[in-house]
């Protein structure tokens, strides 16, 4: 529970905002903190870095920043430098020994380069060697050895390589080289056949096609002579020995010249005067003569110990080495194995076959200004203490990110003024995320430009700072000071739209894609089975686009009768798709088709969707079911209408019974002789009551059955004029009654009309009843008959007008209310069924029933449809 | 003294039944379901006519009548509470003789019950050999003696309404229209629908029918005109 709480504290600790001045603040600090520890970078940087060697063969020594040494010497700069000196040193001793003589270049120093070549294996031919002048190597080597393409016939397929100089004579090689020229096939025609000469790959072999051999080489173009002034081709006698010479050349000519240009550089750089270093390295040459190379002047006249003195009184660290007896006497940290490895790398062993030493050492005065010099004033003028610009820059950066941690939790908060804390963005945040990280990835890159000139190309930043002065740093400061502030907003910018959720929705592809899929979309009518149907289509279409392009290939390829398979297969599938979609369209008719019989009545039809495809078998089945749940409605609407109907059938025959009884028991007393006029009264009124029940148990009866539509109509043609005559003759004993006169006017056009003869003198009974109870006593009533056409029908219709007795205080439509009566009081005869009976079976018959009421005249009109014959 | 036996399982009914046929001189014969009506008819083998409720427990009147029509030709008489005409037809179908709704008019009853126990003991061995006579089921017209008799009772008619009367009489089963019989009787043109045939024939109901309004003899073709029903 705690727990929790705390939780969400926290979450809402993170969320509260602070201000925006706060947070411009902390952002500009946090910059600052990361340009200054940049800058202490590199300053740790460019006080640890020294430079050796001139501006071409320079290189870059690096001392420990947290190195403790006090003195120039016990550092690991000087360790470096002196190393470099030392591998130096050895290696112009050796080249010394091959080009000079007596301490001068000699261009007339004869190499054998056999010897030379295999200098360190031994394993050189000495039979056959080839011996030129060392300037003649050299200017060969300035000219750049080269070659030219030779052919030659070979007759006897099979032949080894050391047989063929019986065919190639090598003095005729040129002369053969001519000929062959008529030889020489087509090239492409030539089909390798390398196995011919399997022991030596001297000649790339091919053949014709027609049995003949022909072998390709390269021969090399002869520029100098030996000391004899011979050519190689002239030393050997086959073509093995021909190539194993021109490859020792080779090697020699390579050899030497990179020997030389090293010579050329190194040479001046140890002369004395031009550096520090002390140098003499004793050698014995082939004659057994000892040879000194040194920069000390008569050091070939100082004995050996004096050399060691030499050495340990001139130097402030000093070495010297015996590889004969391996001893090594230093000051300096160098062990044995690496001075062996420095030795065998410039093959000492080769240069110096016995008896050789080597001295080196550091003028104690520095007395010239060479790279030692230079490094030792930089080690004793240090601005700044190394190891505390080191520290200074890791903790200026700690607090930098730790500041920019805080913004990231931070940044996007802020407090609505209804004191509400939200999300807020800025402009910055709504740039697309792509153009966003383009512009991100510009700032880096000019960061990383600047970073790079000031660390990486020490050139450079010297060319800078000469142009800057003493500003370089400021000005290079304030420089990415702006870029860091830039990226620092745009690291913001990302956090905030991380925490609204924008980050990938806000990208050009997010935009674009949600464009193309809401086009989809919108074309499918927001329906995923239209987007079915849509991606089945494209799909369908890719398809057939494939097996075009494939039937284009295939008949390119000139296999016609695959492409044209291909071609007669998509239009197989084309036609079957065709065919699919025919036929779940005519599904759909037909279910539309099943439907329509449905709303027209035949709830229980059903459509058979077993032999169906798809979303027309849903659809089936679905109209099936609403026609169930009409069929299923209907057959309960109308057995409920049949319940009541006979509901009602069974109470009034219940009713029935008792009625009887009371019937029949009124008619027995009224039998009897009862003189007394208030009993005699009485059962007048129980008579009069009894029988008005058993009238409305009987229209009770037939009122709920016509409204349940338990009718059945015999509709015939019947003479409307003639039904009225006799209906009209029924009653006239009521009519004279109540002195009522009928004015009858019943010629019309179509006297004929449709109707059930029985209900039909059923309405107008019930009408001429409902005239002989209402009627104001001694007066007319008004029959008329007329053909008149309502809505394209032809209606014959009777109107029976008559004066009512009581004022009419009551709603035509009400009138034909079931119970309803004139007389709301309900005291006269009548069940106040008959208008309403009336109505039902007029139209039931389809007939149209209406009253009037206009003050106390009372209409009645029926009209019946007329029959058309 | 004819012997009638009263069916019905309210015994107040028949008890009312009772006392209006013996008033009419009638001895009667009490049963409550149709078995009681079956024993009661093969205990009394001079029973002249039965009245038969339809609804009844144990055995109803329709099976009751068809149990009787096996052994009997005594006249039936339904008297039941279901008035639809298709329990009117099933009823006569099965052999009874006449149908009574509930509730009924004494009357209509006392006279029906004589009715059809006249034409089953005395009109049944009618012979009709003379030209001038003419009939119709219980309607009996002797042209030479300007004489009409319904089940034995002779009738008053004006001239008007006899001459309308023995034309349907003769033409049993055709329908004439008012026009038609006017044309007929008084021997002109008939001028423009008038109603003075249907009050006739209204009239003519009146006097042989016992219930005008359900008619057994003269019958109203509504909206067409009257007939005599063929017996």
């Amino acid at each position: 529970m705690g727990k929790k709480d705390n939780t969400k504290k926290a979450v809402l600790h993170r969320r509260k905002p602070i201000s925006k001045f706060k947070k411009v603040v902390i952002f500009l600090i946090a910059q600052l903190l990361l340009a200054f520890s940049v800058l202490l970078m590199l300053i740790t940087q460019n006080q640890t870095t020294y430079q050796a060697g001139d501006s071409y063969y320079g290189f870059t020594v690096h001392e420990d920043i947290f190195a403790s040494d006090e003195v120039f010497e016990d550092s690991n700069v000087f360790d470096n430098l002196f190393n470099k000196s030392m591998d130096d040193v050895i290696y112009l001793s050796v080249i010394k020994h091959q080009f000079e003589e007596k301490g001068l270049f000699s261009g007339k120093k004869q190499v054998d380069i056999t010897n030379y070549a295999h200098r360190r294996d031994m394993a050189g031919n000495n039979d056959i060697t080839a011996v030129f002048y060392l300037e003649d190597l050299l200017k060969w080597a300035n000219a750049g050895v080269d070659y030219e393409d030779a052919y030659v016939s070979i007759y006897n397929y099979g032949v080894s390589a050391e047989n063929l100089d019986m065919n190639v004579q090598i003095p005729e090689y040129a002369h053969l080289k001519d000929k062959m020229g008529n030889y020489i096939p087509d090239t492409w025609m030539l089909q390798p056949v390398n196995y011919a000469l399997e022991s030596d790959k001297i000649f790339d072999v091919t053949e014709d096609g027609m049995g003949n051999y022909y072998g390709h080489t390269n021969i090399l173009k002869n520029k100098y002579r030996t000391i004899d002034g011979k050519n190689i081709d002239q030393l050997v006698n086959n073509w093995a020995d021909y190539y194993t010479l021109i490859d020792d050349l080779n090697k020699t000519i390579n050899n030497v010249y990179t020997n030389y240009i090293q010579y050329q550089w190194l040479g001046p750089l140890y002369f004395e005067g031009n550096t520090n270093v002390l140098y003499c390295v004793r050698m014995t040459d082939s004659d057994g003569k000892k040879v000194y190379h040194t920069n000390i002047e008569d050091a070939d006249k100082l004995k050996e110990r004096d050399l060691d003195k030499y050495f340990e009184d001139n130097s402030s660290k000093y070495m010297y080495y015996s590889p004969n007896d391996l001893i090594v006497q230093t000051n300096t940290g160098i062990r044995n194995e690496d001075i062996r490895a420095i030795l065998i790398s410039h093959d000492i062993e080769y240069a110096y076959p016995d008896d050789s030493k080597i001295w080196i050492g550091i003028d104690k005065n520095y007395s010239v200004e060479d790279e030692y010099f230079a490094a030792r004033k930089k080690f004793n003028s240090k601005a700044l203490p190394t190891a505390a610009c080191a520290i200074g820059s890791i903790v200026c950066l700690a607090f930098f990110a730790g500041l920019m941690i805080y913004l990231a939790v931070k940044t996007g908060w802020v407090k609505t003024e209804e004191g509400e804390t939200v999300l807020e963005l800025n402009g910055a945040d709504d740039i697309p995320l792509e153009i966003f990280l383009g512009i991100c990835a510009l700032l880096s890159f000019l960061l990383y430009l600047i970073a790079a000139a000031f660390t990486y190309d020490f050139n450079y930043i010297e060319t800078i700072m000469n142009s800057l002065g003493a500003y370089t740093l400021p000005v290079f400061g304030v420089c990415f000071f702006v870029l860091a502030c830039m990226l620092g907003v745009v690291f913001l910018s990302l956090i905030r739209r991380c925490k609204a959720g924008t980050l990938l929705s806000n990208s050009l592809v997010a935009i674009l894609g949600k464009k193309v899929v809401g086009g989809f979309e919108k074309a499918s009518g927001h329906h995923p089975g239209s987007l079915m149907i849509i991606l089945s289509y494209i799909l369908f279409l890719i398809v057939n686009f494939v097996a075009v392009v494939f039937a284009a290939l295939f008949m390119d390829y000139s296999e016609e009768i695959v492409g044209f398979l291909i071609i007669v297969l998509m239009t197989v599938i084309d036609i079957a798709i065709g065919l699919f979609h025919v036929k779940c369209r005519k599904e759909r008719f037909e279910i539309i088709a099943g439907i329509d019989r449905i709303r027209n009545g035949e709830t229980n039809f059903k459509i058979n969707p077993s032999y169906m495809h798809g979303t027309n078998v849903a659809l089936a089945e679905a109209a099936n079911h609403i026609g169930d749940g009409i069929h299923a409605a209907v057959e309960t609407s109308m057995k409920d209408e049949k319940m009541k109907a006979d509901l009602i059938t069974n109470v009034s025959h219940d009713i029935k019974t008792p009625l009887t009884s009371i019937i029949n028991y009124v008619d027995l007393l009224k039998r009897e002789n009862i003189q007394d006029e208030k009993v005699k009264g009485y059962i007048k009124v129980l008579d009069e009551k009894s029988q008005r029940l058993k009238h409305l148990t009987v229209d009770l009866v037939e009122a709920s059955k016509i409204s349940s539509g338990n009718v059945v109509y015999e509709m015939k043609n019947i003479n409307f004029p003639e039904l009225i005559n006799q209906a009209v003759a029924e009653f006239s004993d009521k009519f004279e009654e109540k002195g009522l006169n009928v004015v009858a006017e019943l010629d019309c056009d179509n006297p004929i009309v449709v109707a059930d003869s029985r209900h039909m003198w059923r309405i107008i009974e019930n009408l001429l009843n409902n005239v002989c109870k209402y009627a104001m006593p001694q007066t007319r009533i008004y029959i008329n008959l007329k053909t008149e056409e309502i809505a394209k029908v032809l209606y014959t219709w009777v109107s029976i007008k008559n004066i009512s007795a009581q004022a009419l205080n009551i709603n035509a439509n009400e009138l034909t209310e079931r119970f309803i009566r004139g007389d709301v009081s309900r005291s006269s005869e009548g069940s106040g069924l008959g208008l309403s009976i009336a109505k039902s079976l007029t139209e039931g018959q389809n007939g149209k029933f209406n009253i009037y009421l206009d003050g106390d005249l009372f209409k009645v009109t029926v009209a019946m449809p007329a029959s058309k014959e | 003294m004819d012997k009638i036996l009263v069916c019905d399982d309210d015994k107040e009914i028949v008890e009312a039944i009772e006392i209006y046929l013996q008033q009419e001189g009638f001895e009667i014969v009490k049963a409550y379901d149709g078995m009681e009506a079956l024993d009661a008819l093969k205990d009394n083998e001079d029973i002249r006519m039965v009245i038969l409720d339809i609804m009844m427990p144990r055995l109803d009147g329709i099976h009751a009548a068809l149990k009787i029509r096996e052994f009997s030709t005594v006249p039936i008489i339904f008297l039941s509470a279901k008035s639809e005409d298709s329990d009117k037809v099933l009823g006569l179908n099965i052999g009874a003789d006449d149908y009574i709704t509930k509730p009924f008019s004494p009357l209509e009853l006392i006279a029906r019950v004589k009715s059809n126990i006249r034409r089953f003991t005395t009109l049944g061995s009618l012979n009709v050999t003379n030209n001038s006579l003419f009939s119709a089921g219980g309607l009996v017209i002797n042209d030479e003696t300007k004489e009409v008799t319904v089940d034995g009772d002779i009738i008053k008619l004006t001239p008007i309404e006899y001459n309308i009367l023995l034309l349907l009489v003769k033409n049993q089963g055709k329908v004439f229209s008012i026009e038609q019989i006017y044309e007929n009787i008084w021997n002109e043109e008939a001028i423009g629908a008038d109603n003075t045939v249907a009050v006739h024939i209204r009239h003519i109901r009146e006097k042989i029918e016992i219930n005008p309004k359900e008619p057994r003899y003269l019958k109203v073709v509504w909206g067409v005109g009257y007939k005599i029903e063929k017996q």
